[in-house]
Parts: C-alpha cells; sequence; structure tokens
C-alpha cells in the first residue's frame, strides 16, 4: 500500500481524532511526520491506551463500559467512567488535549435542587400526553378534556418554576 | 469596470458558529443510551427536559427526528441546523431550532446536548454570549456532567473542559489556489487549531471555503479559546487580502478572463450542478473581492447574497423551494433558472 500523499514510499496507518471522530490516514512516516509535526507518530490508542497494561476486565459500575469499548469507539459511556477510569485516561486526554485541568466556566446554578421537581412533571405530562392520544383516537370527549385541564396544570406549574 | 481589492472582514469570513457539548450526570451517554431497552423513554425524557427549559428562552421549534423525513433531515442539515451525527442517531435524537434559525439545540447527537449558535459575518463574543443564554437556561435545572479536573464531562475526550468548538468559516481563494493551505493549515495546528473543508470532513477545496475552529478544548478558558480563534482568523484574513492583490497584480487578462466567464455561465445557464454552481460561484465571490467584477449594492453585499445562495442551492433546499422532490436532473435545471433570476436581480458587472 503507498502513501496516500506521495505516492511513492509505502505507507502506514494512522489514527487522527478530528471533531470525535475517527479519521483514518494511510501516510509514509515522512509524510505524516510532515503533515502532522506536532504529534509523535503512531496511532495514539495503540500508543497510550494499548501499552498501559490496562486490564481488560475493568467495567464502569454505572454503565458496564469497558476500556476496551472506548478503544474501539473513541467514546465513553456515561459521566462515571471518567473517575472509573481517571488513571488510564489521564494520558490520553493529555495527547488530544495538551492539558488535563479545566480552567473555564464551571456550573453555578442550584439545578439539583428544581431537577427532581421538573423531572416528575415532565414525566407525569409525558404519560398525559400519551393518553391523551388514545382517548382522542377513542373518540372519550370529556376524558380528552380532563387530561387537558390536568396537561394546563403541569404545565402552569412548569412555568412556575422557570420563572423563579 | 475596474475597483480597488476589498479589504473589509467581512470579504473572508463568512460566517461564525460557536457550540458548547454538554450531557446530563445520570443518563448514559447517547451511544450506549440507543442500545437500552429504554431508550426511547430515556430520550423522550431528555428532550423533554430540555424544551421545557427552552421554553421560557424563545420560540423553538421541536423536530424529533425519527419522525422526519429523510428529504426534511437534509434540508436542516443542508443550513447547519443539525448535524449527519443527529441524524444517524435519529432513533432517539431530535433538534429544537429557534425560528429564525440562528440557534439550535441538538439533543443525543454524540453528547446529550448540542447548543448552537450559527450566525452570518464574523462575531465570535455575540456568538458566545447568545449560546451561554441558552447553555444558562438549560443548566436552570438540569445538572450537567462536570469533574474538577476534566471540566464539562462529554462522551468523546475531544470535547472535554469547555466542551466548546468555535468555528469561523472563511473564503480563502487566493490563499487556497496558491497552493500554500497546507502549509498554513500546519501552522494553525501548531497553534492549537484545525482546518478543514467547508463541505466535510475530507473535503477538499470546494468553493475555497474553510473552517477553522480550536482544537482544543480543555486547558483554556473559554475567553482564551475565543481569543485564539479570533487571533488566527484575523491573521487569516489579512493573508488572504495580501494574496488577493498579489493575485489581482499578477493574474492579468486569465484571471479577469475567467472570473467574467464564471459571471457569464452563472447568468446565462440553462442546466447547472451543484458541484458548477459551487465553482463559479467561487470565481463570481472572487471576482468581487477583487473589484474585477462589481455589483451595484457593493462588492461585500453581493458577496454575501451568494453565500446565502450557495444555502438555498443545495438539493434538499432546492425540493423545498420548489415544493416537489426533483431528481438531480431536475434540480440542475431548477439551479440554472434560478440562478440565472438572482444574479439578474443583484446586478453584477464587470
Amino acid at each position: 500500500m503507498l502513501c496516500s500523499n506521495c505516492g511513492k514510499n509505502s505507507a502506514r496507518n494512522y489514527v487522527k481524532l478530528r471533531e470525535g471522530k475517527k479519521v483514518e490516514l494511510v501516510l509514509c512516516p515522512e509524510c505524516y511526520k510532515r503533515l502532522y509535526p506536532e504529534r509523535d507518530e503512531g496511532d495514539f490508542f495503540t500508543q497510550f491506551l494499548g501499552n498501559t497494561g490496562i486490564k481488560k476486565s475493568k467495567a464502569c459500575p454505572n454503565c458496564g463500559t469497558r476500556l476496551s469499548d472506548y478503544r474501539k469507539t473513541g467514546l465513553l459511556g456515561c459521566a462515571d467512567c471518567y473517575a472509573t477510569f481517571r488513571e488510564e485516561l489521564t494520558p490520553t486526554v493529555r495527547y488530544i488535549q495538551w492539558e488535563v485541568r479545566h480552567v473555564g466556566k464551571r456550573p453555578t446554578s442550584n439545578a439539583e435542587e428544581k431537577y427532581d421537581f421538573v423531572r416528575t412533571l415532565v414525566r407525569e405530562r409525558d404519560v398525559l400526553l400519551a393518553k391523551l392520544d388514545e382517548a382522542a383516537a377513542e373518540g372519550q370527549h370529556a376524558l380528552v378534556l380532563s387530561i387537558q385541564e390536568e396537561l394546563d396544570r403541569i404545565n402552569q406549574k412548569l412555568n412556575e418554576e422557570e420563572e423563579e | 469596470m475596474r475597483g480597488s481589492v476589498i479589504q473589509t472582514f467581512e470579504s473572508v469570513a463568512v460566517s461564525t458558529r460557536i457550540r458548547l457539548a454538554r450531557n446530563f450526570k445520570d443518563y448514559p451517554f447517547p451511544n450506549l443510551l440507543m442500545k437500552s431497552s429504554h431508550a426511547e423513554e430515556m430520550a423522550e425524557e431528555i428532550t423533554g427536559l430540555i424544551a421545557a427549559e427552552l421554553s421560557r428562552v424563545d420560540n423553538f421549534v421541536l423536530y424529533r427526528m425519527k419522525g422526519l423525513s429523510d428529504e426534511a433531515a437534509a434540508f436542516l442539515k443542508e443550513r447547519n441546523l443539525i448535524s449527519r451525527e443527529l441524524i444517524l442517531n435519529r432513533a432517539v435524537s431530535a433538534a429544537l431550532v429557534s425560528e429564525d434559525e440562528i440557534i439550535s439545540v441538538m439533543i443525543n447527537e454524540e453528547d446529550h446536548i448540542r447548543e448552537q449558535y450559527f450566525m452570518k459575518g464574523f462575531d465570535l463574543a455575540k456568538a458566545y454570549e447568545r449560546v451561554v443564554g441558552i447553555d444558562e437556561a438549560i443548566a436552570d435545572s438540569i445538572p450537567f456532567a462536570f469533574d474538577e479536573d476534566f471540566g464539562y464531562l462529554t462522551a468523546c475526550p475531544t470535547n472535554l473542559g469547555t466542551g466548546l468548538r468555535a468555528s469561523v468559516m472563511l473564503f480563502l481563494p487566493a490563499v487556497s489556489r496558491r497552493g500554500i493551505m497546507r502549509r498554513v493549515a500546519a501552522d494553525l495546528t501548531r497553534s492549537g487549531l484545525t482546518v478543514r473543508g467547508a463541505y466535510g470532513e475530507g473535503s477538499g477545496t470546494e468553493g475555497d471555503l474553510f473552517q477553522v475552529s480550536n482544537e482544543m478544548t480543555l486547558g483554556l478558558s473559554e475567553e482564551e479559546i475565543l481569543e485564539l480563534v479570533e487571533r488566527a482568523v484575523s491573521t487569516m484574513t489579512e493573508m488572504e487580502i495580501r494574496e488577493r492583490e498579489r493575485m489581482k497584480v499578477e493574474g492579468g487578462m486569465a484571471l479577469c478572463d475567467k472570473l467574467r466567464r464564471a459571471l457569464g455561465v452563472l447568468s446565462n445557464c440553462c442546466v447547472l450542478s451543484e458541484r458548477e454552481f459551487i465553482e463559479r460561484t467561487a470565481d463570481v465571490k472572487l471576482g468581487l473581492a477583487l473589484g474585477i467584477l462589481g455589483c451595484e449594492q457593493g462588492g461585500d453585499a453581493g458577496m454575501s447574497a451568494l453565500d446565502d445562495l450557495l444555502v438555498a442551492m443545495r438539493p434538499a433546499n432546492i425540493n423545498r423551494l420548489s415544493g416537489e422532490a426533483l431528481s438531480e436532473e431536475g434540480q440542475n435545471e431548477y439551479r440554472a433558472q434560478h440562478v440565472v433570476h438572482a444574479l439578474s436581480d443583484l446586478q453584477l458587472y464587470y
């Protein structure tokens, strides 16, 4: 297989991440070094994950994602994965981001307090909307009206919550 | 008629996009959520929570992707309101789009929430300010996944930290045609930026449009990221204008002929493929930028109108405009007819 850039030398496969997507490159080492001078040559998944002696059995206790899954997709399974694999991920993060310490904006609101309340209302609304479709399809006009009243009540509560 | 080379930012920076990536802390990330037997309920809940928060900010139209035809999805994508990945995740994904089509919030793309502000021209600060407004509204009752070290947590580590991607679309015909784009791209990469063709991953120099954005999202504050991109755009704008001046000096009759011919084709064609339209429009825009071609409303206004036309003449947008599901041949004829009229209205001249 020849280099897709110079077309002369024999190529190797490289993987780069672009906006979260894996891009496969077929380049000779010379062209790779020239086109991507800021990186050492090599597949960083292999470089950083393949050689760290990761135990394949380790899985996120919350979602069950394993590091081998991450190596395949480039994606973690849930927020807890970062805590579970912090040690193993830190070199990868440093490689991708050059830094491992966030210095920007952080959440400030008291969202935790409102979250459960709003979520309960949204769940109730979803159930009522399904019932409304059913009642309308069956032509149960009285039921449709009472469900609509209930939905109005929930929407009003949601708006009140948001305005606070 | 010959004018001088346009020196404005607007003649180079076509559009600005700011995107923030956020996730709920207690739902699996979309790639895993999709595989769950409760995928539909979770997706509905996430969508409902975000929609409830956004309803007080502005009027948003909710598109549930699974209920959307391929044609309607392509239409939104061509208008930069949704991404290819959102369409791929259609079983669980949705989009909330503001009525003026400037703000879109993608739900269950690669992350639970992708907040985006897209505007014509170049104004990173304004675009960021608007996205922050959306972000804070959603954050009011949704606790985002956040880590002291890694910042806002995202499905892919490439978006960790701020979750901020600031992108500016640049029209770089002179730099690109001089063959120095690769060198420029390498310089940008060394500064923590990335540049790619406007028509997506792996696209080449079609339309001489390139998207410059920050590669790193962690370890820099939001302001530092915006400054980095702003500096790069300023430098590239200066470089492009200098190259345009050189091009005009060196180009002679051959350049003049090429640009006038492009205007001739667009003003008189009967059949116009998308590829040819993109290429010829880039030439006409370059003609306006160099002052080799003119526009009654001014060169900048002419270029801006042509940028709008580039979006309006994409396949799904043509079908929407014509009200028919046209074949490729039908679209090429429709495009030609529409472009001839549009250019006549614009009153371009040489």
